[in-house]
């Protein structure tokens, strides 16, 4: 069967394309590495879902290759032998199942920075070939396909919107807010009421957040959380239009010189198969996604698929910035209070998004996470890193888990983009099934680390105001392995972009690639409402020409 | 394969072999010996705390160890370990608690004992700390020690295998 329009992938850049054309009556197939688990099959083990390679493939058996600068020197580092993996989530819906859901739309001048502030030296900042105004009816669309809940904050920096309100109310609120937004009174910060991809009431099928306290990092039981899977491809199903083929990893694409022609898979068990349809959409992550279209090159495109510009693969972006933390106790708020589990925080500092002379930031507030055995192994040392042991172990956990409650912040700046950061195939590194591994060269820009370290100010001194002890920060250079953009740029010149402002190659007019990939700059935020946002934009095109 | 030693001096407490083959099936049993007593160092009853016995830490291990989603390299570092940390301190199965913990201690200060104790301290708090589907976390008793109210829904199938 040929069918009209086949995507790799099934996470945020996959869903609304899988959503719209299907309801469009288009016979749509995704081809998915990982497998299909419903919410039924979801629980709060943090076993499977954190510490173990279930929802992502073995790293001896499926790996990257990461590439770091030392003494001056780039150096590869298997993923195998460093175990920092860059899997997301193998399984129907991708890593959108397993997201936070902070959601933050980018705002007007994030499609123009080279126009706003000039070029940065050592960066390859480039304006979007779109703007904010063609993006906002889709951001409004993720709000009710999707589901984001939350209240507006007006602030100074406060972006457009064509609609008053989210469309689902505030999630319930964890009593440390009240002394966070004191605190940002005290301090003349505006306190931002963060916006999720968790529904607080019923929608259709999906049940509302039921506060488990297991949020971030595993997928979700109530179907609330906005993952592609729950929010948009049960939908798409329903249509009849929609075919899955789950545990298909696809390792080529095949093309004319004007087209994509066929996608060829491995199967579970390790057959190789192939697939015809009219149109093509790359969607598995950045990284993954210029990994594909490296490894595809043939002989009208010996560089890798829809790379005459040799741009494939280059200019990635991440969140560049750190975390940081502050412990609460008794002595800050009543322990019935400070211990209330389940409820959000959902607060963030954004005054300083925008500065006169440097692209700014975003700092998410949240407690950390609740999945213990992740917590109790970063209890495991004294303050001079050796190992504890016995009592003194015991203690340690006892006193943290009982006493205790860290406050996180997470700082989001504007990586930029540059020329040590970017996606290679060779033929040293393969998998198991033979297929070049992505080599990602994780190149930063100083400005990261000076944004990320002028934001972190902030975010302690809001700490220090509500009375945190031991507060801690580590801002780095390193990238989010989660939060991946940038490797297919967009833009209106077919020599120095990979695809065109519909997310369409320049060179294969029926090939469109709806992940990050295609962002020339991240916008100091998480990238997930964006990814969807510009997928169901991206989805209204390919409905005028299919 | 050269063992490694866990001490750069030879040890304190002589070089007679406690264990003699009958009483000892295999290397695994040996092993799986010499960690269910390490553990009982490393996770001690207290006050607040469960012990290791409590939470099963050994039984966790040993079943959990040979899941195909276990790194097989820890596994065999672990077991390995064991052996190595057995000719290092023949003696540590009948040496009394103090005698035990002075062991551990200076294994502690080797690179490579350190290095293991790690691993054991790590898999100890997994048994600790993982839902009781998995064998350790017995009665809830490392949640509860620890006023940790675990996440709904709770695990039905190991390995979050598809129902």
């Amino acid at each position: 069967m040929k069918y009209d329009i086949c995507i790799i992938g099934s996470g945020a850049g996959a869903g609304p394309i899988a959503y719209e054309l299907s309801k469009a009556g288009k016979k749509v197939l995704i081809l998915e590495k990982g497998a299909v688990y419903s919410e039924k099959d979801f629980s709060k083990d943090e076993i499977a879902f954190v510490r173990r390679d279930i929802v992502t493939p073995k790293l001896k058996d499926e790996y990257h290759v990461i590439e770091e600068k030392i003494d001056g020197k780039w150096y590869k580092f298997p993923t195998y032998e460093t175990g920092w993996s860059f899997w997301n989530g193998n399984i129907l819906g991708g890593s959108s199942n397993f997201m936070s859901g902070y959601f933050h739309r980018l705002k007007p001048n994030d499609f123009k920075l080279k126009t706003v502030y000039g070029k940065v030296e050592g960066a390859n900042v480039e304006d979007w070939p779109i703007s904010y105004e063609d993006m906002e009816p889709y951001y409004t669309k993720v709000e009710s396909k999707v589901g984001v809940s939350g209240n507006i904050t007006k602030y100074k920096h406060h972006e457009p919107r064509s609609t008053k309100e989210y469309a689902y109310p505030a999630l319930e609120e964890h009593p440390i807010v009240k002394l966070f937004d004191k605190s940002c009174d005290d301090l003349k910060y505006t306190s931002y009421k963060v916006p999720r991809a968790i529904i607080s009431t019923v929608k259709d099928k999906r049940n509302p957040c039921y506060y488990s306290n297991y949020c971030g990092s595993f997928p979700c039981s109530s179907g609330a959380k906005g993952s592609s899977r729950a929010s948009l491809l049960v939908d798409a199903l329903k249509t009849g239009n929609l075919t899955i083929k789950a545990e298909a990893f696809v390792y080529k694409l095949d093309s004319s010189k004007n087209k994509v022609t066929k996608a060829y898979y491995f199967t579970k068990e390790g057959n190789k198969k192939e697939v015809e349809a009219k149109l093509f959409v790359v969607a598995a992550q950045a990284v993954e996604s210029s990994r594909l279209l490296l490894n595809s090159k043939n002989d009208f495109y010996p560089s890798g698929l829809a790379n005459s510009s040799n741009q494939v693969g280059k200019n990635m972006v991440f969140t560049g910035g750190g975390i940081g933390s502050g412990e609460f106790d008794d002595s800050t708020l009543p322990k019935e209070e400070l211990f209330t589990q389940g409820l959000f925080v959902n607060r963030a500092l954004k005054d300083w998004y925008y500065m006169e002379n440097f692209k700014g930031g975003t700092v998410d507030f949240l407690f950390e996470h609740a999945n213990p055995i992740r917590r109790a192994n970063g209890l495991k040392r004294d303050d001079e890193g050796n190992l504890l042991f016995g009592k003194a172990l015991q203690d340690k956990l006892y006193k943290n888990f009982t006493e205790k409650r860290l406050l996180t912040f997470e700082v989001f700046t504007d990586w930029m983009p540059n020329d040590d950061c970017f996606i290679s195939v060779d033929e040293k590194y393969k998998d198991k099934y033979g297929v070049p591994v992505a080599n990602i060269r994780i190149g930063a820009h100083n400005q990261d680390i000076e944004v990320g370290n002028f934001l972190a100010k902030k975010a302690m001194k809001v700490l220090k105001q509500m009375g945190a002890k031991n507060i801690d920060v580590n801002i780095s250079p390193l990238p989010s392995q989660n939060l991946q953009a940038g490797g297919c740029r967009f833009g209106d010149n077919p020599k120095t972009s990979v695809l065109n402002k519909y997310c369409q190659s320049h060179d294969l007019k029926n090939l469109f690639v709806t992940d990050g990939s295609f962002m020339p700059t991240g916008g100091s935020v998480p990238h997930t409402w964006t990814i969807y946002a510009n997928s169901f934009r991206v989805a209204d095109y390919i409905k005028t020409i299919l | 394969m050269k063992r490694r030693t866990f001490i750069v001096a030879t040890s304190i407490f002589g070089a007679s072999t406690v264990l003699n083959s009958q009483e000892i099936k295999n290397e695994n049993t040996l092993s799986l010996l010499i960690i269910d007593n390490i553990f009982d160092i490393l996770f001690p009853k207290t006050q607040t705390m469960p012990s290791a016995k409590e939470f099963n830490a050994t039984s966790y291990l040993k079943i959990n160890s040979y899941h195909k989603s276990f790194d097989i390299d820890d596994r065999d570092y672990i077991l390995q370990g064991a052996l190595d940390f057995n000719d290092s301190f023949p003696n540590f199965l009948k040496s009394t608690q103090e005698e035990k913990e002075n062991i551990i201690n200076r294994t502690n200060n080797s690179e490579y004992g350190e290095s293991w104790l790690t691993k054991l301290v790590y898999y100890g708090m997994e048994a600790m700390l993982s839902d009781p589907i998995y064998g350790g976390n017995k009665g809830e008793i490392g949640w509860k020690s620890l006023s940790h109210q675990t996440g709904r829904p709770q695990p039905k199938q190991k390995y979050a295998r598809v129902v």
